[in-house]
């Protein structure tokens, strides 16, 4: 399997998404300028604050867990030819579920955090259960039932939150659940990385999502490239008819690949309600079931690239807090930045890979 | 194609971990001109230019640089009186998700004193802190239990209540036989705070007004997205006036320009909060925002400004901060009512009472009802 030769098709390839990433810093550069602010310090504001220190370095690897979970659902899901536009709503449910699992359940340490894990990710694949027996028995299109129930759960959650569930204290103003019970909570892996030489202040979140993350990644890969069912739901995203053609069970293929992108789906909340707050609350980061869609389109569907382009959002992410804080472009200036980035560095990225593949089409005759 | 992306990531990750050592040394090459202290702020949402409460807590800053020269760091307005004390502010996204890791970017940095503006940042601020026990955070309008002063969180309060209690008089006084409203932003206790003092300050100089029905008072959601909704701000305001309402005063934050908005398509009067928005609206650029200004009477001021200046002040002056919880009312001037050339003739006649009613609140005469749940019985009692 090893093979020493790389093909320089497939280098070039690799560099793609680089080149797209320079580009994209040309025009954070060319949009400063028109501000007003030296680019210098512009550049040096974003690496200052995503890679001068372990510390900040810690924190980009940090925001990527969550959005690395967004991708990788939105992947799958793509995988076999479905898009799962709703990763949102199955996020805000899933970690309700779970929070409810870790607040109402009384069990040891070592049992409770996969417990809550496990709950999160039922509640986030309950959720897409709906909207994906919609659509392969009404073919009912999953991008509208899936936006619907996006509205539908950030209403249900502020409604839960806010009456039945709530545990709002009076210290407290904002809405929310109780405290999550202390088993339950992610225990952060800092010590761990000390231990390694890699020093991560205690600010920095880097808890068992981590794992979670890492177990994931590498369960989405063995079941779509090492499993029959994977294969199953390549071939179905790949062609429809060939797949029904070949005896493939397209609609279990469908409904499956949909609940497990609600299952990973469900847990792109969890450290931020196991590790960062220890409670739920609909006021959790929301939007990142959208940033997966991108975050899915730009590591092309795979794991190992969702792994990548999460962490450059997240690298995205910090770098506008570091222009927030180090020069004076406005805020609203920096989500333009960030978005213009983003779409320099997909659109990119797409035309080297298609100059490529004409390229290497070109040579083999 | 999947091994070379984790030789290129690994080769990535290596090359971070090298660039990290030789960047360190360079950050701690320290620039020429070295602030004595730096006091960082959060904003809530909205940012600057909210015309409240944000604004207020800005024009803080601006007092603080000008007290001790010092200049509010990439400040499109160039507030710049000397290098002493370096100021900054940091703005949230729309949501408002963000305000911990705003808080936690400006303790990393270095801050000495880091501000929060509003409740909202209750839950974060008090996480933060415990992260970073050699900065000091101040926590406006928000309560986090169990502090003393070798705490690391200072609470800045007001007292709502009386400064409502004066724009209830004023409402009260002003009003020619109609009814007075009040709309609150989120549903929670801190704006009963407002809603009571105002329902007790217009029935104590109205006696019209303490009849049932004549006080109006509605809120604008239950979540934190009430403070910045002024469409649902101005369809309630619509119909108080509708209900024949003269008077609304409203403390719902970024919401409260809905109220405004009816009051000038209404032709009607309207009371801002926190900031002197009235002032505000009057020094305004577009000529329809000028209008508006001649809709607001006058506005609660909640001077977020002087907590900002005088938390900052103790920290320049002191070279620290005392933990805890400071509370600012009538008597210190935490909070009062905005008086401002363009609105002194409207309220020349009631001044002298107001004046009164002020002193009477300050000596402990009249006790202001701190929530409107209250105000039955205060009124039972006081009348």
């Amino acid at each position: 399997m090893l093979k020493l030769k790389i093909d320089k098709y497939r280098l070039y390839e690799l560099l793609s998404p680089i080149i797209g990433f320079l580009a994209a810093i040309i025009v954070l550069l060319i949009i400063v300028i028109v501000v007003g602010e030296s680019p210098a310090k512009a550049v040096s504001a974003v690496f200052k604050f995503t890679m001068s220190t372990t510390a900040r370095l810690a924190t980009v690897f940090s925001i990527a867990i969550p959005l690395f979970f967004a991708g990788l659902a939105v992947a799958l899901a793509f995988r076999a030819g479905v898009f799962n536009i709703g990763a949102e709503g199955q996020y805000f449910i899933g970690g309700l579920v779970g929070a409810m699992a870790g607040i109402y359940l009384r069990l040891p340490a070592f049992i409770h955090i996969p417990v809550v894990v496990l709950f999160s990710m039922i509640g986030g694949a309950l959720w897409a259960l709906i909207p994906a027996i919609l659509k392969v028995t009404k073919g009912i299109h999953e991008v509208i039932t899936t936006i619907m129930f996006n509205n539908i759960a950030l209403a249900l959650v502020n409604y839960l939150v806010n009456e039945p569930l709530s545990g709002r204290g009076t210290s407290s103003l904002e809405a929310q659940t109780h405290e999550i019970r202390k088993t339950a909570l992610f225990g952060k892996l800092n010590n761990l990385f000390r231990a390694i030489g890699w020093n991560v202040p205690d600010h920095v979140y880097l808890d068992y999502s981590l794992i979670v993350a890492i177990l994931m990644g590498i369960l989405v890969w063995f079941l779509l490239f090492r499993m029959r069912y994977g294969f199953e739901i390549r071939s179905v995203g790949t062609s429809l008819d060939v797949s029904h053609y070949a005896g493939i069970r397209v609609k279990h293929i469908q409904i499956g690949a949909f609940l497990i992108s609600g299952a990973l789906a469900g847990l792109v909340g969890s450290q931020e309600i196991f590790a960062i707050r220890g409670f739920y609350t609909f006021e959790i980061a929301s939007g990142l079931g959208f940033e997966g869609i991108a975050i899915a389109l730009i590591g092309r569907n795979s794991p190992l690239g969702v792994v990548f382009s999460a962490i450059l959002f997240a690298f995205l992410k910090q770098a506008g807090y570091g222009l927030q804080l180090y020069t004076s472009v406005p805020n609203a200036v920096i989500y333009v930045i960030t978005g213009l980035m983003i779409i320099f560095i997909v659109v990119i990225n797409e035309i080297m890979t298609r100059y490529i593949r004409a390229l290497r089409k070109k040579e083999a005759g | 194609m999947k091994r070379c992306i984790i030789f290129l990531l690994a080769l990535l990750l290596a090359l971070s971990f090298f660039s990290c050592k030789p960047k360190e040394k360079a950050v701690e090459v320290k620039e020429p001109e070295v602030p004595d202290y730096k006091v960082g702020i959060v904003f809530d949402i909205g940012g600057k230019g909210d015309k409240s409460f944000n604004d207020s807590a800005y024009a803080g800053l601006v007092t603080t640089a000008r007290e001790y020269k010092g200049y509010i760091k990439d400040d499109p307005d160039k507030v710049d009186f000397g290098k002493n004390i370096e100021l900054k502010y940091l703005e949230p996204k729309p949501g408002g998700q963000d305000r911990e890791i705003l808080l936690r970017v400006l303790a990393e940095d270095g801050y000495n004193l880091v501000i929060g503006v509003g409740f909202m940042f209750t839950d974060s601020l008090g996480k933060v802190a415990k992260e970073f026990p050699n900065v000091h955070f101040g926590l406006i309008d928000g309560w986090i239990p169990d502090l003393n002063e070798s705490s690391n969180i200072t609470c800045l309060g007001f007292a709502e209540h009386e400064g409502s209690f004066l724009t209830g008089a004023v409402a009260g006084l002003m009003n020619k036989g109609g009814k007075v409203g009040f709309i609150g932003g989120m549903d929670i206790p801190l704006i009963h705070k407002f809603h009571g003092g105002f329902y007790a300050g217009a029935m104590y100089v109205n006696p019209e007004l303490r009849k049932e029905g004549m006080l109006l008072g509605q809120y604008c959601g239950k979540d934190p997205s009430a403070f910045n909704d002024p469409k649902t701000a101005e369809s309630i305001a619509v119909n108080m006036y509708k209900q024949g309402a003269t008077i609304v005063y409203h403390a719902a934050g970024g919401s409260g320009t809905g109220l405004f908005k009816a009051a000038k398509d209404m032709n009607k009067i309207s009371i801002g909060v926190d900031s002197d928005q009235g002032f505000t609206y009057a020094t305004a650029e577009s000529a329809e925002e000028r209008e508006i200004a001649e809709h607001i009477l006058t506005s609660m001021l909640k001077r977020v400004d002087n907590a900002v200046f005088l938390t900052a002040k103790e920290l320049i002056d002191t070279g620290k901060n005392t933990g805890g919880y400071r509370a600012f009312g009538l008597a210190d001037g935490g909070v009062g009512y905005a008086v401002n050339e363009f609105n002194k003739k409207k309220l020349a006649d009631i001044t002298d009472q107001l004046e009164k009613i002020k002193q009477k609140i300050i000596s402990g005469e009249i006790v202001v009802p701190d929530d409107d749940a209250k105000v039955k019985d205060w009124a039972a009692k006081t009348f």
